[in-house]
């Protein structure tokens, strides 16, 4: 039990990046992470009051049917989803293919009690973001209704037991696609395709959902949770725990989760060596001669090597090509089907007569979102000492990481803009426009994104999810990419469009011009200084 | 010629290089030892480029890193202790990356061969690094450090983790390139290597030079052992 507690609190201290800020209080460097410090409370404190608001809103509806126990098990649905995907893409690194196995197996402790402790690991981060979400919630509940003592005890005893079931969900996902991968030769393609399927898959699952004729909020809440009884029993047990204060329940709820939880803990326990092998499997060649090579110039090699780097993590493509993605499914669809069934299949009345007029901006949107280089400095990681070794220009290590992020979005700005051209009929200024404005916003967003992961760099990862989806660069990046391109579509006016775009490219264009100056002077120092 | 001169670098308050000066002339193999947290990595990255310094110079032909890193990295190779490479990148891949930036031509072709034949590692090219145990990865290091032809190697423990056979390669590899006038500068804690194939010597102790010279004037009549455990109980300069 020692040794679990020790490797918990070990595994604890590393995931959330605690013993940091116990290194800046030994170095007395603690003034360093207090911005660090600051920026995670405000945006806690953002997506808390965000959340109670919003909750707030929809127990006002729910109150209407007499149906607000819903509100708790309606974030408990969304939660657990939120919970299986992030687990999906954490497996990997945290419970299998994690790097301090050659160390921890060769100890004197039980096999069982180190799987066990990546699992408690697993669980209590998961049980931390649900704090995020629930807390929030719970609160308009119990200051929106009058609740008993009851409630009070059944919502905090079934908290602990809410993340167990998606965690070992996420797992098994997670270890299936990374399994399936392993199988084919161009493994990491193979990943990226089985991840958008998933995507699909979920993306498919929700519009089912949403196309539940629901009336309003209240109702959809309903027809929520109906669905969910049908595929997460869990769903009614709880809805049976927090509506009925019902016991008997809340002892099955207790017991389904730990049952699922102890049995695929046992399983994995049992097979790990035979899973873990096939999962870091790779394909081995012994038959290789050094023959013809392509000589290439120093920038293209840096370009080459950052493209490999990209397609190289399925989790990277899948979290930044989303926007490219999504834009051209969208504008697909608009062209196969027609603006009506669009409209009809996003819920979204006028959806397509919106599109059409903002375009550009709503181009610039996915753009924004389609950002690769907020994550390239921390991805370098232990391997940074070749590119601060090598004989070439910071310059050129720059635009290669920026040029990966424009083959991203430049194509698909130039295939979307084409599709809308044959959807609808596009001046030669209309076009032009629908062309350069987002490709505008693409590099603003590459070079902002790049400067941006120079002051807040993250190199001492161990699982490229913190850099990717978690750390403060990324966040940042997104955050400000959605406020630059989405602000400038409410204040559209009807008369003459076209000027307005122009004016925004060219505010745009300035902006972007001075991130690319401070880029190239500061940005370069301070990559010389990591 | 290298020339290190007043080397100072520190992390905070801390002073892990202190003023150190010593000068690696052509053709030298010269060996820099110390205990464990003596400055010999951190010494070693200044002299690369790989981490900034406070003050002092690192001069290559008389041209500072610091003002032209670019022109004095052409002429350097490096490996470090811990050879992290691109996982996601075959050996092949890795040589081909190292060979463009050099701007190296089709002659690569021969080089490659050559040392990869010599540290048996052709067969594995093709495969990528993630697959490669440590001295796999050391080896493609070193290969990829020769093929550069360099004027200056900079190697920090390069012996650890090589099989016997990689570890004799490199010997001769690093004599043959010294008669060619080569400088070869490497940091190590095998002392009888040191004693054999270096004709100089650095012991750094708490960030400061505490010996420097001709190998044969240090030694005299003792062995490396036996200086190098009198100079950790004297006080440091």
């Amino acid at each position: 039990m020692r040794n679990l507690i020790n490797l918990v609190k070990i595994n604890l201290l590393t995931f959330f990046d605690i013993y940091k800020l116990f290194q800046a209080k030994e170095n007395k460097e603690f003034k360093k992470v207090i911005p660090y410090i600051l920026l995670y409370i405000y945006i806690f404190g953002v997506l808390t009051v965000s959340i109670y608001y919003a909750s707030s809103f929809a127990l006002d509806g729910l109150k209407t049917l007499g149906l607000e126990h819903l509100l708790l098990v309606v974030m408990m649905v969304f939660t657990s989803i939120y919970l299986v995907f992030t687990t999906v893409f954490k497996v990997n690194k945290t419970l299998f293919g994690a790097k301090d196995y050659s160390i921890l197996f060769s100890l004197p402790i039980e096999k069982n009690t180190i799987i066990t402790s990546k699992f408690i690991v697993l669980y209590l981060a998961n049980l931390i973001f649900m704090l995020i979400f629930m807390i929030p919630t719970y609160l308009a509940y119990i200051l929106g209704t009058t609740t008993s003592y009851m409630f009070h005890i059944m919502f905090f005893v079934s908290f602990l037991f809410i993340p167990l079931i998606p965690t070992v969900v996420g797992c098994i996902i997670g270890s299936l696609l990374t399994a399936l991968s392993a199988r084919f030769k161009y493994k990491n393609f193979a990943n990226i395709i089985f991840s958008l399927l998933l995507f699909v898959v979920v993306y498919y699952f929700t519009y089912n959902m949403q196309n539940l004729n629901a009336l309003d909020l209240a109702n959809l809440s309903q027809s929520i949770v109906n669905k969910f009884n049908s595929i997460y029993p869990v769903t009614k047990l709880y809805t049976n725990i927090i509506g009925n204060y019902d016991l008997f329940s809340l002892i099955i709820f207790i017991f389904l989760s730990l049952f699922i939880f102890v049995i695929f803990k046992n399983i994995i326990v049992k097979y790990f060596a035979n899973i873990n092998n096939k999962l870091s499997g790779v394909t081995i060649n012994n038959k290789y001669i050094v023959k013809n090579i392509k000589l290439k110039s120093p920038l293209m090699s840096l370009y080459q090597k950052e493209i490999k780097r990209y397609i190289s993590s399925a989790l990277y493509v899948l979290n930044t090509a989303i926007g490219s993605i999504l834009l051209l499914a969208t504008l697909i669809l608009l062209a196969v089907l027609g603006s009506d069934t669009l409209d009809a299949f996003i819920q979204m009345p006028n959806f397509s007569q919106y599109l059409m007029t903002s375009a550009p901006l709503v181009f610039a949107v996915f753009t924004s979102l389609s950002c690769t280089t907020h994550s390239s400095i921390s991805l370098e990681g232990k391997n940074l000492w070749i590119l601060k070794s090598l004989p070439v220009n910071i310059k050129n290590i720059f635009i290669a990481k920026i040029m990966v992020n424009l083959t991203i979005i430049l194509p698909t700005i130039l295939i979307a803009s084409l599709i809308l051209m044959f959807i609808i009929k596009l001046s030669i200024l209309n076009f032009l426009v629908l062309l350069i404005l987002p490709t505008i916003y693409a590099f603003f967003i590459a070079g902002f994104g790049l400067l941006i992961n120079l002051f807040f760099p993250l190199l001492d990862w161990v699982n490229e999810v913190k850099v990717i989806k978690q750390s403060m660069a990324s966040f940042l990046t997104i955050i400000t990419g959605l406020i630059v391109s989405v602000v400038p579509i409410f204040i559209i006016p009807d008369i003459n469009p076209n000027k307005y775009f122009i004016l925004t490219g060219t505010i745009m264009l300035i902006i972007t011009s001075v991130i690319y100056k401070v880029l190239f002077t500061k940005g370069v120092r301070i990559f010389k200084s990591l | 010629m290298i020339e290190i001169k007043n080397l100072t670098k520190r992390y905070g308050k801390k002073t892990v290089l202190d003023n150190l000066s010593f000068e690696i002339k052509n053709g030298d193999i010269f060996a820099f030892v110390g205990h464990n947290g003596a400055g010999k990595t951190t010494c070693i990255k200044a002299m690369t480029d790989v981490i900034a310094f406070d003050s002092g110079d690192i001069l290559y032909d008389k041209v500072s890193i610091k003002d032209k890193p670019i022109e004095c990295k052409k002429k350097i190779a490096y490996i470090p202790d811990n050879p992290d490479l691109y996982e996601f990148l075959k050996g092949i891949d890795y040589l081909n990356f190292i060979a463009d930036v050099y701007e190296i031509g089709e002659e690569r072709i021969d080089a490659i061969n050559k040392y990869s034949d010599a540290f048996e590692l052709t067969s594995s090219l093709a495969n990528p690094i993630s697959s490669y145990s440590h001295g796999m990865k050391q080896k493609l290091a070193i290969i990829s450090a020769l093929i550069r032809n360099p004027k200056y190697l900079i190697l920090d423990e390069p012996f650890v983790g090589l099989d016997p056979l990689a570890n004799k390669k490199l010997k001769d590899y690093m004599k043959k390139l010294a008669k060619e006038g080569t400088s070869i500068f490497f940091s190590t804690h095998i002392l009888e290597v040191a004693e054999k194939l270096c004709n100089k010597l650095a012991i750094i102790k708490n960030g400061k030079l505490i010996v420097a010279g001709d190998m044969a004037k240090v030694l005299k009549d003792k062995s490396l052992e036996d200086i190098f455990m009198e100079t950790r109980d004297e006080k440091s300069n």
